[in-house]
């Protein structure tokens, strides 16, 4: 079992790229069976994460070397704490592959089905490579192979709209990659050599040089973009918006955070707080970038009418609040950053679960009644009560109301704003909070509360295949905020390596 | 307005760019770090160790195999894009600009094409397994092999490249390239190795060789047949139009 849990990092994402690699062939002759495929691959994925999981938390981090090559030379897997989020990924992946087997039908004919599921797979692996990887190279491998899944998933439905999407995403897309590309040069010119942690030794050797501190800018501006971060936003609201409801549950919950991890690999496993290059400078402007962010979201969620593009800008308000947790660091005193850092990365996971519920509630309502507006959708709680109380819960949970998961990372992080002596940011984040609860009280109250509309009299409750995995995800929700001490016990290890605590660094008093 | 400020934020990313390239080590200096840390032992023992007389086919397949099985991927991922986007193409809903061309192909370029082809296709099977030895490889040789293909469409039409390559077979070759790698990967991991290990322990020492040279093989055959017919296919998925 020990033996075999060390593969299990590289065992899980080979098993979703080659299972997506399979998946036409398997289907060849009868294209529904893609889905049973995909199914059995996203399990056994889950399987191989959670044999990782549970030796990450008994032996501690597992360093994979591929083909037996030691660290510098060959391509290393490092599956740390903070890979702990592939076991979200492949859960969340078994949940939108079951919920598609009934919705996608409605959004694209049954031959691009193989296709579908090819390029969910491909997504899930992309990610889960991309969050155990220790090599810079193969980090930006992975980085392009999810990155063009989601800008085809988001076109698969070849509306004209979708391709629009698809392509403003591709372009900035593009020039984010490229920009992480560019950064990756420049450190393999500077330390010669591509491993993370080798990176991080030889910066400390060498110094460090204008190159170092460009590289670390291109970091920051590749995955602000795949984060949407405020100035360079401006392609999520669409993509996610218009995407077929189960891709903007993976796209939402989980592709925007690939940037999240992005940066916390370079900031604190290449660059590292009390190494050669003090990029609190960096990190601070990141804070005020954060602060407006969280306020342009959830402003402009108040102005949407159509439900996904509410749920869609406040994705952009939540990794504002993820962003500000792992950036209000400083750089002698590490442990004044813990309780910003445990509340963004607490977040990372609650965001992901309770965005994923939102997506794919409002994917049951979208599929049953045709409208995605909320003025079209209006009365429609009593019809469908089990969705909409499903909605109802997530709702709560984004707006952080105590028993519910948002509440306890959001608290973390104004915690962690206020001990860090930025008192104007906690001012920032409850306006947002604020915001968000108004924007969320007027979905329900549409749904629940105003005259139905006429057109959905007929309409009842959503098929079983997308109500467990929705109903699941609602469990999620009040799990993580009742029993809160779960993922904070689960997260905290990451959050204190992170910031080059020990792993079982506990603060003063907590 | 606009194009001012898109000119200003280019030029000032130019000005980064410049002002780190302008920091680097020399480029040739031998006391470059790109050359010193890693490269030495690449080219001393990689021969030797990876098993490949193509230093490059060694870094690329074994060194950094897990880095080519990602890019590989990509390919394959652009594939299913163009199809998520474009679709297949089918002979009963679809024929091509080619086919619907009113110009005659003259007698010059199609006997060409014919004569050219099957040298053009057995070139590309050359590249492809010389790969470990001379210049070349998978990569090489099936966009070699695709070309020969889209040779073929562009003076004959449509219609007979659609049936000598059957859509059942391409969509086979399609994932040859991952899956060569898998197949050579997992036979390590089966006798408690690490993934992408070309070795067989309980194999005679004398016969290693042979068999990382089999299973590199295996994975250039892969690389080069997925890569043509992912050309092809992503070709024949632009080319195709609508039948009125």
């Amino acid at each position: 079992m020990i033996e075999f849990s060390q593969h299990c990092p590289v065992l899980m994402t080979i098993t979703l790229i080659i299972g997506g690699a399979l998946t036409p062939i398997v289907s060849i002759s009868r294209k529904k069976f893609s889905f049973w495929w995909a199914f059995f691959v996203s399990l056994l994925a889950f399987f191989f994460c959670s044999c990782a999981v549970w030796r990450l938390y008994t032996m501690g981090p597992i360093s994979y070397w591929l083909s037996g090559w030691e660290p510098p030379y060959g391509i290393e897997v490092y599956f740390d704490y903070v890979s702990t989020i592939t076991f979200l990924m492949t859960a969340l992946g078994i949940l939108v592959i079951v919920y598609s087997k009934r919705y996608i039908l409605h959004d694209i004919s049954e031959e691009k089905l193989p296709t579908y599921y090819t390029l969910v797979l491909l997504i899930l692996g992309g990610m889960v490579g991309f969050s155990v990887t220790g090599d810079m190279f193969n980090l930006y491998v992975f980085l392009e192979i999810l990155s063009l899944s989601g800008y085809a998933l988001i076109a698969i439905t070849e509306e004209k709209l979708n391709a629009m999407a698809s392509f403003k995403y591709l372009v900035m897309g593009s020039v984010s990659s490229v920009s992480v590309l560019l950064g990756v040069a420049l450190l393999y010119n500077v330390t010669g050599t591509l491993n993370m942690a080798d990176i991080a030794l030889r910066l400390q050797q060498f110094g460090p040089t204008t190159a170092v501190y460009v590289a670390l800018v291109l970091f920051i501006i590749g995955f602000s973009v795949k984060a949407a971060l405020f100035p360079v936003h401006a392609w999520l609201p669409d993509a996610h918006a218009l995407a077929p409801s189960p891709v903007s549950a993976l796209l939402s919950g989980l592709v925007i955070k690939i940037g999240i991890v992005g940066m916390l690999r370079v900031l604190y496993c290449v660059y590292k707080l009390g190494g050669p290059v003090d990029f609190t400078s960096v990190t601070n402007f990141m804070g005020w970038l954060a602060a407006v962010t969280v306020l342009v979201g959830a402003f402009f969620a108040f102005f949407q009418d159509d439900i996904k593009m509410i749920f869609a800008y406040s994705s952009i308000s939540n990794i504002g609040y993820i962003l500000m947790g792992i950036s209000l660091v400083s750089f002698t005193q590490p442990e004044r950053g813990y309780l910003g850092m445990m509340g963004g990365l607490v977040h990372v996971f609650n965001h992901a679960i309770i965005k994923s519920t939102l997506f794919l509630c409002a994917g049951a309502l979208i599929y049953k009644t045709g409208f995605r507006k909320l003025s079209d959708l209006r009365g429609i709680g009593k019809k469908m009560p089990i969705t909409c109380g499903v909605l109802t819960i997530a709702a709560l949970s984004i707006a952080g109301i105590p028993p519910t998961a948002g509440f306890i990372c959001k608290w973390y992080i104004i915690l962690g704003t206020i001990e860090f002596g930025k008192p104007i940011f906690a001012v920032a984040l409850l306006l947002g909070a604020m915001l968000v609860f108004a924007y969320y009280i007027k979905i329900i109250n549409a749904l629940f509360f105003r005259e139905p509309n006429e057109s959905i009299t007929e309409v009842d409750e959503a098929p079983l295949s997308m109500l467990v995995p929705i109903i699941i995800l609602a469990i999620g929700c009040l799990v993580m905020g009742i029993f809160a001490y779960l993922p904070l016990a689960v997260i905290r290890p990451a959050a204190a390596t992170m910031l080059g605590l020990p792993s079982t660094y506990l603060p003063l008093g907590g | 307005m606009k194009k001012g400020i898109i000119i200003f934020a280019v030029f000032l990313f130019w000005l980064l760019l410049v002002s780190a390239m302008v920091s680097l080590p020399p480029m040739g200096s031998p006391e470059n770090p790109a050359y010193s840390h890693i490269v030495p032992r690449y080219l001393e023992e990689g021969v030797e160790e990876a098993g490949a007389h193509n230093i490059i086919t060694g870094i690329i397949l074994n060194y950094r195999g897990y880095d080519t099985m990602g890019e590989v991927t990509v390919i394959l991922t652009a594939l299913m894009g163009v199809l998520a986007v474009l679709g297949r193409e089918n002979l009963l809903h679809h024929t091509s600009k080619v086919d619907e061309s009113t110009i005659e192909r003259s007698v010059i370029v199609k006997c060409v094409v014919r004569l050219l082809v099957p040298f053009i296709i057995l070139f590309a099977l050359y590249i492809i397994l010389h790969g470990a030895e001379s210049p070349g490889g998978g990569f090489q040789g099936g966009a070699i092999l695709g070309a020969s293909v889209i040779a073929l469409t562009l003076t004959f039409g449509f219609s007979l490249t659609v049936k000598k390559l059957p859509l059942k077979y391409r969509t086979v070759f399609e994932s040859a390239g991952p899956l060569g790698f898998f197949i050579s990967g997992v036979i390590g991991l089966f006798c408690g190795l690490n993934f992408l290990t070309y070795i067989i322990p309980s194999v005679a020492p004398a016969y290693q060789d042979l068999i990382r040279h089999l299973l590199l093989l295996i994975i250039e055959i892969g690389i080069g047949v997925g890569g043509g017919t992912i050309i092809a296919s992503v070709f024949l998925a632009m080319e195709k139009v609508g039948k009125e």
